[in-house]
């Protein structure tokens, strides 16, 4: 499908034979993250549930065992962010719905990314609501939950409005807050830490402990960022490296956690909280002047929450923009956040949005968690590495014309221009076959909305 | 999209409308802030539950500055109701309040020992589940009612009551050992897990002064209140007001007895601190030991440092432990005249101490195993010994915990005898 182009009907006729253009193949301009903030934003998709239900739902389905089970889960998730990776590299430097229509073809693909999407909506939504609830069980009792839910969402919507380059910057700054906060509280509860509580080593059985992890694997499953912000990292290379580190922190996150909740409320007494990290911080006591340090505990919470769903914001616009060949997300801002809100108000407590996000987790996450290797292999089979490869070639070449450029409306207008042009010099689109090998219909199948950002 | 700069003001004057976060505020001065909550077994309905209300304008020390019966302090207002629930009662309390009644900053919860022996759960929930409660409030109970002990709880040292009772416990627990200082969240952890047992400090009233202590109060005349009405409430002019009302007895211990978790003995203060060193969180203390050579007169030691392991072996159903227990000890005081400090004493005093301890630490253990409460959290370290919860769940601890065969290896290190080497001769 051809992109709508303004125009009389005798241009877009036109344009339609001139060939794609970079604006046609080119992603939408987000600016660039480095390696430090790709790590810290998976690092906030996937560990800011340790704030939430995380640490009493898995000491509920694992036991004692529970950090265990978060440590297999954590390694079976590489090696789902390992799939991701070789898929991610075998599609060169397109674009993630590119990547996907050119692996799964366009209607297979196009649903995929729908998939990924749908993924990042219910667990932001979700993840904005049990954090709302959290809120105002442990803070602000009269608070209404729908004006808590919306300024989380507007304080996210609109990082995700000023762009990815700031999602990130709020990502870095916020990060030696959180964790120092965090070491705070579980430094002022050391009085109420017993490594006994530990035991059994095993939980409820090993068999349980590994079907748990096993099918919890889910919980890393936001690890399909790395296809997503693939074309907007400063350094491609050090892709693979900086999620891995992402990855291996949120383990150690989010075990911490499990074990700081384990060590403080034992077992089955750590399965009754709501809010786990939030009663930890409540029950800290540093003497007559030095407590009620939850009140610090809750800001980070809500940095946290905000700047996670800030960056899940993000990859939900970037995704639904490249659907729909839009080069532009904001138009889809407003959109979002009503749906986003729409979803989270909906549950009726915060113990139903925490199953919901739960059952998400568990389900969807698991599945996307898998469908990296499912790609790299499919990709594998249709040498879909070559046609990527032939792709992000023709956009570099496109790119060297002297009136490329990075701004949308700019790029849109130049690229009107040179279709009108085109039809007095009609042998570009010939030049184009011959560097391809393809014609114009298999290159836009493939790889309209996509290529590289730089 | 450019934002105009009228655009960015018009947000942050709606942002910093929206977001300073006084939605549903309460000042301070429409509060009623309960330092001492009481829970006894109501008579009408399930509970009654009194509240020991600061009155912080009135909380400056006076001469003789303590109330009397039935009305707590000139700082406090004691006020009861009852009802099924905590929060039925405070709510019954709110109606006859000026302003809100907040626990917001309770400091101990006293539960009446009727409660206590009867079934301690109607107290917990509401601690664990509104954000009003706090967990570390402390924990204690009351011989007899709450009700009682809570109007009469008084010293001229801390002119509001929860500061006297919290500054009491803190200090017998860390000079004496003789009373565990319990918050809500560790007895909660005892209420609800297999591996411990919950306790907490028994309290009761001083006995009256004697006759040669009375103190007459030069100010005993009524107070105006701000209102103008009389604060007579417990005002008996000539009766001794300045003695200390609170009575450290020892510790109440609790276990699961069918569905409900009930108070099933008390521990001396003796006691108690032996089941501080057993179950490791002594900190120091003092015992009298009989002087080798001399038994009817005694020396006190006084204890600095402690550790106490316990160390398990399970086979089968039956549990060996054995108690490791270090002190470092100086002797502080003798009562009898005719001791010289040598190394052949200093030995039998250790001696004497380590078998002294060492009995105390076993009658104690027995105690605890005939009460059936593990109030040590012996379990936690006996549990460390299965491997999964289901083989430690079946294992039954709280029954296999009153057959547990216990040794007790106590060492003692008197490093000091203070000062002198013998005590002064009349001459």
């Amino acid at each position: 499908m051809t992109p709508r182009l303004s125009g009389s009907k005798g241009t877009r006729a036109r344009a339609a034979k001139a060939g794609p253009s970079a604006y046609e193949l080119d992603v939408i301009k987000l600016g660039h993250v480095d390696s430090r903030q790709l790590t810290l934003m998976i690092l906030y998709l996937l560990a800011t549930k340790i704030f939430l239900m995380f640490p009493s739902f898995v000491t509920l389905r694992a036991g004692t065992a529970a950090w265990i089970s978060v440590l297999i889960s954590a390694s079976i998730a590489a090696f789902g962010l390992w799939g991701w990776l070789l898929w991610t590299r075998s599609t060169g430097n397109l674009g993630i719905i590119p990547s996907l229509r050119l692996t799964l073809g366009r209607v297979l693909g196009d649903i995929a990314g729908l998939f990924l999407a749908v993924y990042f909506i219910l667990t932001t939504s979700l993840s904005v609501r049990t954090f709302s609830g959290g809120a105002i069980i442990g803070l602000l009792q009269e608070f209404p939950l729908e004006i808590l839910i919306g300024i989380v969402i507007v304080a996210a919507m609109y990082a995700a409005w000023l762009g990815l380059e700031a999602v990130g910057r709020a990502a870095t700054f916020f990060f030696p807050l959180i964790v120092v906060s965090i070491l705070l509280v579980a430094l002022g509860a050391y009085r109420l830490f017993d490594i006994r509580h530990l035991y059994p080593l095993l939980g409820l059985g090993t068999g349980v402990v590994l079907k748990e992890g096993l099918t919890h694997t889910g919980l890393f499953a936001s690890l399909s960022a790395v296809a997503v912000l693939k074309s907007y990292v400063r350094e491609p290379r050090d892709l693979g490296r900086s999620s891995f580190k992402g990855l291996c922190l949120a383990t150690v996150f989010m075990v911490a956690s499990v074990i700081v909740v384990a060590s403080m409320f034992p077992y089955p007494e750590n399965t009754r909280q709501v809010i786990p990290l939030g009663i930890v911080a409540r029950a800290v006591y540093l003497g007559r002047f030095l407590q009620r340090i939850e009140a610090l505990f809750t800001f980070t919470w809500f940095f946290a929450s905000a700047v996670h769903a800030s960056v899940s914001y993000m990859m939900t616009l970037v995704l639904l923009s490249q659907l729909m060949n839009t080069h532009t997300y904001r138009p889809i801002v407003p959109a979002v956040a009503s749906l986003t809100f729409g979803i989270a108000a909906n549950p009726g407590s915060i113990l139903e949005a925490g199953r919901l996000l739960d059952s998400v987790h568990v389900t969807a996450g698991n599945i996307e968690v898998a469908l990296g290797w499912l790609l790299f292999l499919i990709g594998k089979l249709g040498n879909v590495s070559d046609k990527a490869a032939r792709v992000s070639r023709q956009l570099d070449r496109l790119k060297e014309d002297p009136s490329y450029s990075e701004d949308y409306t700019r790029a849109k207008s130049v690229d009107l221009q040179r279709r009108e042009s085109d039809t007095e010099t009609p042998n570009q689109r010939t030049q184009v076959n011959a560097e391809t090998g393809e014609g114009p219909k298999g290159i836009n199948e493939g790889n309209r909305g996509g290529g590289p950002s730089n | 999209m450019k934002v105009a700069r009228w655009q960015e003001v018009v947000a942050l004057v709606i942002l910093l409308a929206l977001l300073p976060g006084c939605y549903g505020r309460r000042e301070l001065e429409e509060l009623s802030l309960v330092s001492l909550l009481g829970v006894d077994k109501g008579q009408s309905e399930r509970l009654l539950v009194t509240v020991v209300i600061a009155v912080p304008r009135k909380a400056r020390p006076s001469p003789g500055g303590a109330g009397g019966e039935g009305g707590g302090t000139e700082a406090t207002v004691v006020l009861s109701a009852e009802a099924n629930d905590i929060l039925g009662a405070l709510s019954k309390i709110d109606r006859i309040s000026a302003r809100h009644v907040t626990t917001m900053h309770t400091q101990v919860v006293v539960i009446g020992e009727e409660l206590a022996r009867d079934n301690v759960a109607p107290l917990v929930d509401v601690f664990s589940r509104q954000l009003e409660f706090r967990h570390n409030t402390l924990v204690a109970v009351a011989k007899g009612k709450a009700v009682d002990f809570l109007k009469k709880v008084r010293s001229i040292e801390e002119p509001e009551p929860s500061s006297y009772l919290v500054k009491l416990l803190i200090n017998i627990h860390r000079e004496q050992g003789t009373v565990p200082l319990v918050t809500v969240h560790e007895f909660l952890i005892g209420y609800s897990t297999l591996e411990s047992d919950p306790w907490a400090p028994y309290l009761g009233l001083a006995a009256p002064a004697l006759e040669g202590e009375e103190v007459k109060r030069e100010q005993a005349g009524p107070e105006k209140a701000e209102d103008g009405r009389t604060d007579v409430e417990g005002k008996e002019q000539g009766k001794d007001t300045t003695r200390p009302s609170v009575a450290v007895l020892g510790s109440a211990v609790f276990r699961k007895v069918g569905d409900s978790q009930k108070m099933v003995g008390t521990l001396n203060s003796e006691e108690t601190m032996a089941t501080s060193m057993l179950k490791g969180d002594f900190i120091r203390g003092h015992v009298h030991v009989a002087i080798p050579g001399d038994p009817q007169e005694t020396g006190v030691l006084m204890f600095h440092h402690f550790s106490g392991t316990p160390k398990v072996r399970v086979e089968g159903n039956r549990v060996s432990v054995q108690f490791k227990i270090r002190l470092t000890a100086s002797l502080v005081e003798t009562s009898t005249r005719r001791i010289d400090v040598s190394p052949e004493l200093q030995r039998g005093l250790v001696y004497t101490a380590e078998d002294q301890l060492e009995r105390l630490l076993a009658s104690t253990f027995e105690k605890l195993k005939s009460t059936g409460a593990d109030v040590i959290d012996l379990g936690m370290t006996v549990h460390r010994s299965f491997r999964t919860w289901p083989e430690w769940q079946a294992f039954n601890w709280p029954e296999r915990f009153r057959d547990v065969n216990a040794t007790f290896d106590v060492k003692v290190h008197i490093f000091t005898s203070g000062f002198t080497f013998r005590p002064p001769e009349p001459r």
